[in-house]
């Protein structure tokens, strides 16, 4: 097989210093079907953008054919790539014949117009995909998938080789998107190429010969979909935590999104419990539990139950808590507790300008309880169980804060690590830790 | 659905076109005989082949043979060319701006030329100047707008709008202030009668630059015409289809700048047949501009010779040609809505 | 010679006018400085034992004319007596024929005539004609101290007399205001017709406060400053009846005269609504324009009246564009009905018309005439080839309305001209008035303007 697209070192930025593509390479093969994946804003579409000729990257190159693509005329290399865009409802209402005819574009003059033998070749794309009954029909009238197979019609009457998708199955019902990927596929085998970015695993896992993960303008996976859509790795881009189901031989068949679970703290008690059970296997490997929770549903609540039940069950407990201070039924501050030796100082009060009636108040932190934090942190020995309350944006965007907690984390220095952790910001965090294991941290009362 | 699955078969549309085809050659004929001097149908043909065959025009009144020559045939003429200027080039740009509902005047043309007719009409009152200035204006306000539009970065074509409108009120206040200023028995009056628009006062010397840039344009957006498909889907696809859009609406927006401001500045500002002509067209022949663009440019041309002949032959005193292409536009449009399909 | 008949009457009204508005000014010989009158009397109250003139005067107005003696002289006595007087005061003169000369007109028909050279009594006549004169005869209970006139909107307007602070802000109205002799009181005026070269050198000749008055940026139809207008504190403010800004100017509580006088009728009425609105004298001079211009009617249709309808000549008045003409209801056509001509397109309505030549040629004219504003000139027709298909433009037969200052086509006073003119242009072989003859004595008269006879001769050449 012949490397028909190859793209080397691609970077791309709208604005300076903001890349929107950074280092980016890839290659696709006549007949092959590779599929991009990657949360909103990852930079699928301006990848093929760049692919298709119509942006020119900051540094690297794409190849055509062995040849830079940027040494194309425009119309040259529409004969050879062309490009699907999102669907979108165009201004006047073409019939599906005219939209169709669009597609031979590139091989008429500037000045030119279809002839009999454009008509042809239209009628032919049409026939191939079932559409020709409706080809009198105004586009805008068709149904969503029926308008995605006239755009890859086009794509066929633009006789290339190589066709982007740009999120083809959006808004379309199950039988739609099977329809379209059926037929995707079935090309696929008569060697027509496509590079595809979607928003489903499941369809790379059915139809892709490659995937690509992009996150944030970067590679972080590129190879078979075996290779790729493993649960770390699509936890690690979308930041949820994942999971493929495989059939008998090991052969993965589709990926399942998981929710956070629910513990009961008071379940440590049973060492068959799923909580027991993380205990049991921090024996042989570090454990890291993510309590998370919209504000206010009782994660410290939750983790100071644990560390209640911990101590009862003659685990060693180490690491800090932050209750927070009231004053008049009003938080006014955050106190840290270290949980070895009890000491407590106040890390934060509420600022004096900040008005008390704002649902999140502004903390003014004390550097000095900060630092005592962060020391409490590092010299803190070996435990059974390390509560870090809690990990925020601080520190994760502005590396502040506790960073002796991130620090000891991503060493991996701890058995069972349990650590508070806002909603926002699983995505940071599961991309750092991806074995991390999402807790549901609102807390029922201990009977 | 007996009306959108209906393929419109080979007869029905050889027989509009040939219908469309037709129209501007009977309206032309009767521009020719018909007026408020009343010349016989054979005294209006002999006239015509007179400088030909003098000897047919031999018995025939002399102010019959001029009325014919001199004054109604160029009327005629321009009727139809500038017809056809707005006709085509508000089809170009619906197309070129993805929106059914502007014309050639949306980045400022008219308001341009208005001004400068005006600046002329104050300062120098002759004829070919006052021509001059109004083409020269309008195509500086174009000019503005466009390279207004270069400075912001993001969505071209919306920022493009925006400098036009921005442009046209610059302008539409600039003439204002000209209104303002002009002595009101002198210059005023004349300011009024320009922005009015009318074809009374053409004659063959308005001719040959509207004739020829006319011409050259509709020429160019009859073979441009396909490519307006492709333009009018947006950018990023019709540069996946190969075409390069910038240059592709760069051209057109010079070529129907010219054609707009060349009809202006002879028969002054004649609005409504640029915005609503392609609707018609549309509502005839379909959005396909292959088949859109003559059918824009060959309604255009009707229409606004039928406008005319109403204007100059209903009353003693001349109609204004804006006022009848709303009273004789509306009603017309609304029947081809009525029958019409859905959707532009 | 033919005319000699005819003219003689305006040449003796120029010359009494001459006499009694133009004779230089002199001091009283009771009086030892150079100084007002009035001043010396009260610095050095010398007696009087010979009165500065004599004068005649009718008994029922030896009361009024004591009173303005008194006001002129405080200290001094009249010296009445019964004949051969420098100063004739007496009832004026009635007369249909002829337009009444216009002496100083102190009380309604009753006037002062110079008899004699003494400057002294034409500096008493032009006094008694003044503001001051007219508030010496209000203080002695012989004028209304308020005179109410309906104006040509209808409305009843009183107006504090006499009348010193004017505003005007319609040009025909100014021009009639000279015309009754009433410039002096105007504060701020619009003008019609001296915004060129020509027309604003001439309206400094006839009155040099020209420059001053000129008002056009604050006062017109469509503007009205309210600030610069109480700023000015006119007594009056007088405008057309199709003013904008009515409503605004009524805030300042000043009287306002409206005025709408399209037509000839309308325009007589408008003259001598503005002579009411200053005075006996005012009207006098009102009045003799109303005669002068039946005058002119009159003489022209004794020459006009047998030829029939079919064969009196088309006359088309185009506007500031040659395809702009006049439509049957405005003031141009009947200035063509009196001066014998027949409208070409008194069949359209409304204000000005935009038509097509065609049209023009189906109306044929016999004569074009183009007006003396918005540029319009006579070649753009007749060297427009297009045009030469009308017999007017292959007869030669396209004339430009002459102005001094107002065009003669607008329904103002100078329009009187405007008809000699035109009638003269229609029947070059009738004995109509003469243009220049009749233009030397209007300005003379109506504008107190020795117009210069290359002037006159300029504006009444065929263009």
């Amino acid at each position: 097989m012949t490397v028909q697209l190859q793209a080397q070192h691609l970077q791309f930025a709208y604005l300076p210093e903001r890349n929107v593509l950074d280092d980016v390479s890839l290659e696709i093969n006549a007949g092959e079907t590779l599929y991009i994946l990657g949360r909103n804003g990852s930079g699928k579409t301006t990848l093929l953008s760049c692919l298709a000729g119509l942006i020119t990257p900051a540094a690297g190159q794409v190849l055509l054919d062995g040849q830079d693509l940027l040494s194309f005329g425009p119309a040259e290399r529409a004969r050879k790539v062309g490009l699907i865009p999102q669907m979108h409802t165009p201004a006047f209402s073409y019939t599906v014949n005219e939209m169709v005819m669009m597609g031979r574009a590139p091989y008429l003059g500037w000045l030119g117009s279809p002839s009999r033998d454009d008509q042809a070749i239209v009628d032919e794309a049409l026939a191939q995909l079932g559409l020709f009954e409706l080809r009198n029909r105004p586009y805008t009238e068709i149904s969503g998938g029926e308008q995605q197979l006239v755009l890859i019609a086009r794509g066929l009457a633009q006789k290339c080789q190589l066709l982007l998708m740009d999120e083809p199955t959006a808004h379309l019902d199950l039988s739609n998107q099977h329809r379209i990927l059926e037929i995707v596929s079935q090309l696929g085998d008569r060697g027509l190429s496509f590079i595809i970015s979607s928003h489903s695993p499941n369809n790379a896992l059915a139809y892709a010969d490659r995937v690509l993960l992009l996150e944030g303008g970067k590679v972080t996976a590129y190879g078979s979909p075996e290779e790729t859509l493993t649960e770390p790795k699509l936890s690690a881009i979308y930041g949820i935590r994942t999971e493929v189901i495989t059939n008998g031989d090991g052969k993965p068949l589709a990926v399942v999104t998981q929710r956070p679970i629910a513990l009961e703290p008071k379940s440590l008690r049973d060492p068959h419990s799923p909580l027991g059970q993380i205990f049991a296997r921090s024996k042989a490997e570090p454990q890291l539990i993510l309590v998370t929770g919209l504000s206010g549903v009782g994660k410290t609540t939750w983790c100071t139950q644990l560390i209640g039940l911990a101590r009862d069950a003659g685990l060693k407990v180490n690491g800090l808590l932050s209750p927070s201070i009231f004053e008049d039924g009003r938080k006014v501050g955050i106190e840290v507790v270290d949980l070895h030796s009890g000491d407590h100082r106040q890390l934060a009060r509420l600022r004096e300008e900040g008005s008390a009636a704002l649902q999140t108040p502004r903390w003014a932190f004390d550097s000095e309880a900060m630092d005592w934090a962060n020391q409490v942190l590092t010299e803190s020995g070996a435990s059974d169980l390390t509560v870090i309350d809690e990990l925020g944006p601080l520190e994760f965007f502005q590396n502040e804060g506790l960073t002796a907690g991130m620090a000891k984390l991503d060493a991996g220095d701890y058995k069972v690590a349990a650590v508070v952790i806002r909603s926002a910001l699983l995505p940071q965090a599961l991309s750092r830790w991806p074995n991390a294991i999402i807790v549901n941290g609102s807390a029922k009362t201990l009977p | 659905m007996p009306s959108t699955n209906a393929a419109p078969s080979r007869l029905k549309t050889t027989i509009t076109g040939i219908a469309l085809a037709a129209l501007p050659a009977i309206l032309f004929a009767l521009a020719l005989l018909l007026g408020r001097y009343p010349i016989g149908p054979l005294d209006v043909g002999r006239s015509l082949l007179s400088p030909i065959f003098p000897k047919l025009g031999a018995d025939i009144p002399e102010i019959a043979r001029r009325l014919v020559l001199r004054v109604r045939l160029p009327r005629a003429l321009a009727a139809l060319l500038i017809g056809a200027s707005y006709g085509g080039t508000g089809a170009a740009f619906q197309a070129i701006f993805k929106n059914p509902l502007v014309d050639s005047n949306i980045l400022g043309v008219t308001s341009g030329a208005g001004f400068g007719a005006a600046l002329a009409l104050l300062l120098l009152r002759n004829e070919w100047q006052v021509q001059l200035f109004a083409f020269a204006f309008g195509l500086l306000a174009v000019g503005l707008a466009f390279f207004g539009s270069r400075l912001y970065k993001s969505s071209p074509l919306l920022v493009l709008t925006l400098m036009g409108i921005l442009v046209g009120s610059l302008f539409g206040s600039l003439t204002s202030l000209l209104k303002y200023v002009a002595d009101p028995l002198d210059t005023l009056p004349a300011i009024t009668f320009w922005l009015l628009g009318s074809l009374s006062s053409i004659t063959w010397s308005s001719l040959p630059v509207l004739a020829f840039v006319t011409l050259l344009g509709v020429f160019f957006l009859w073979l441009i015409r396909w490519r307006l498909n492709i333009l009018s889907l947006g950018d990023a696809e019709a540069r996946a289809l190969g075409v390069n859009p910038a240059r592709s609406k760069l051209c057109i927006i010079i070529v129907a700048t010219l054609m707009t401001a060349a009809a202006v500045s002879v028969s002054g500002v004649i609005g409504w047949v640029g915005l609503v002509i392609p609707h018609a067209g549309r509502l005839l022949v379909g959005p396909d501009h292959k088949r859109l663009m003559p059918a824009s440019i060959l309604m255009g041309a009707s229409f606004l010779l039928l406008i005319d002949n109403i204007a100059r032959t209903l009353l003693p005193g001349e109609i204004p040609l804006g006022v009848l292409t709303g009273l004789v536009g509306v009603p017309v449009l609304a029947l081809l809505l009525r029958r019409g399909r859905r959707g532009w | 010679m033919k005319k000699t008949l005819t003219k003689l009457p305006f040449l003796l009204l120029a010359v009494i006018l001459a006499l009694s508005a133009c004779a230089p000014a002199a001091t009283p010989p009771t009086v030892t400085q150079d100084a007002a009158p009035t001043e010396a009397a009260t610095d050095a109250p010398v007696e009087v034992i010979d009165a500065p003139f004599t004068a005649q005067v009718d008994p029922d107005l030896v009361e009024a004319f004591t009173a303005l003696y008194q006001a002129f002289y405080p200290e001094g006595t009249p010296a009445i007596v019964p004949s051969e007087a420098d100063l004739l005061v007496t009832a004026a003169a009635e007369s249909d024929e002829v337009p009444a000369a216009i002496p100083a007109t102190f009380l309604p028909g009753a006037v002062m005539l110079p008899r004699s050279d003494s400057p002294a009594a034409a500096d008493f006549a032009a006094f008694v004609i003044s503001s001051d004169g007219q508030q010496a005869l209000i203080d002695a209970g012989l004028l209304p101290e308020v005179s109410t006139v309906t104006d040509q909107g209808g409305n009843s307007v009183e107006i504090a007399q006499p009348l010193r602070t004017l505003i005007s802000t319609y040009g025909p109205v100014t021009a009639m205001i000279y015309a009754v002799n009433g410039e002096e009181t105007l504060a701020a005026a619009s003008y019609l017709g001296a915004r060129d070269a020509a027309g604003a050198a001439a309206m400094e000749a006839i009155d040099p406060r020209f420059q001053d008055l000129i008002g056009d940026d604050y006062f017109s139809q469509t503007e009205f400053n309210i600030e610069e207008a109480a700023r000015l504190a006119p007594d009056l403010i007088v405008t057309s009846l199709r003013t904008e800004w009515l409503a605004t100017a009524g805030e300042l509580g000043i009287p306002i005269v409206l005025y709408d006088a399209e037509t000839p009728d309308r325009l007589k009425e408008a003259m001598l609504l503005t002579g009411e609105l200053f005075g006996p004298h005012a009207t006098a001079q009102a009045e003799a324009w109303v005669a002068y211009y039946d005058w002119i009617t009159k003489s022209i249709l004794s020459q006009t009246e047998t030829i029939a309808e079919a064969d009196r000549p088309s006359v088309l008045f185009t506007g500031t564009e040659p395809l702009r003409v006049a439509s049957g209801e405005m003031y141009q056509t009947s200035l063509i009905e009196i001066a014998g001509g027949v409208s070409a397109s008194g069949e359209l309505t409304g204000y000005w018309n935009d038509v097509n030549l065609e049209q023009i040629a189906a109306w044929d004219p016999d004569v074009i005439i183009v007006p003396p504003y918005g540029g319009a000139t006579v070649e753009a027709i007749t060297e427009n080839p297009d045009w030469q298909i009308l017999t007017a433009v292959q007869e030669g037969r396209v004339y430009r309305m002459p102005k001094l200052v107002v065009p003669w086509d607008t329904p103002a006073p100078d329009s009187t001209l405007g008809i000699i003119w035109l009638a003269e242009r229609l029947f070059p072989e009738l004995e109509t008035p003469d243009c220049a003859e009749q233009a030397n004595f209007f300005y003379n008269t109506f504008y107190d303007y020795a117009i210069p006879s290359e002037q006159v001769e300029s504006i009444c050449a065929i263009n």
